[in-house]
């Protein structure tokens, strides 16, 4: 499973770095590579947390709205916490 | 143009046939398998991309602190190193993605209020669409380590 996400990831670098000989995938990389993502963190938990934030996505979506300054800021201050748990000293190994 | 120059652009074709439609299958077998709940799917402006690639992020990186901190990988030091190494290459990016979006924000802010102009708009854009790309691959090995480690 590993090694097919890693040949897939690889194969999509080189294809994200190579427009001109890849017009017709290009266009999709985007959703290509998200769904990457999406499959390879389908853990119970992962996906859960996904599921609610694609539906968080599609209220947006459908609600016409861009998010905000503060929608990012949430995901930011989520985000270094998770960072500084992964940096910090103790339990790290 | 020789028989063997022929024979030679014949075979270079259909390699190049072939390379390309493994790679296309390849990837519509993943997008398939992988098409629920895919939140850049559902995504329809840049900015609503944007959100979906770094909110994504910021799952896996969550996942990431979770595993550390639950002690699951304290016997498996060499896979939490992976897996800090790999939010080590992915943050910056996503942090630059977050940046271009606060960028793309304020310039549609100013645009709206009549100081911006469409040229600023547009390059704020174009920055947004680059990082949200190319967050999207620097996350990708954060996304893997932390799948490869789940118990």
């Amino acid at each position: 499973m590993n090694e097919v996400i890693s040949i897939a990831a690889g194969l999509l670098q080189v294809l994200a770095v190579a427009p001109a000989s890849s017009s017709f995938l290009n266009p999709h990389i985007d959703s290509i590579l998200l769904a990457i993502s999406t499959f390879i963190t389908r853990g119970e938990e992962g996906l859960t947390d996904f599921t609610d934030f694609a539906n968080q996505l599609t209220a947006m979506v459908t609600a016409d709205k861009d998010p905000t300054d503060q929608d990012f800021a949430e995901l930011k201050e989520k985000s270094d916490a998770a960072h500084n748990i992964l940096e910090s000293i103790q339990g790290s190994g | 143009m020789s028989t063997e120059m022929l024979l030679r652009i014949q075979q270079r074709s259909l390699a190049g046939w072939l390379i390309g439609s493994g790679t296309f299958l390849i990837a519509s077998l993943i997008f398939l398998l992988g098409c629920q709940s895919n939140p850049v799917a559902i995504a329809k402006t840049p900015l609503q991309s944007a959100y979906a690639v770094y909110g994504g992020f910021v799952i896996v990186e969550e996942q990431a602190a979770q595993l550390k901190k639950s002690g699951a990988l304290a016997s498996q030091p060499v896979i939490l190193d992976e897996i800090i190494a790999a939010d080590r290459l992915a943050k910056p990016s996503a942090d630059a993605l977050l940046q271009a979006t606060l960028d793309a924000l304020a310039a549609q802010h100013a645009l709206s209020a009549g100081n911006g102009s469409p040229e600023k708009m547009q390059i704020a854009t174009d920055n947004l669409t680059h990082w949200v790309t190319q967050a999207q691959i620097d996350i990708l090995a954060l996304t893997s380590a932390v799948q490869g480690a789940k118990p």
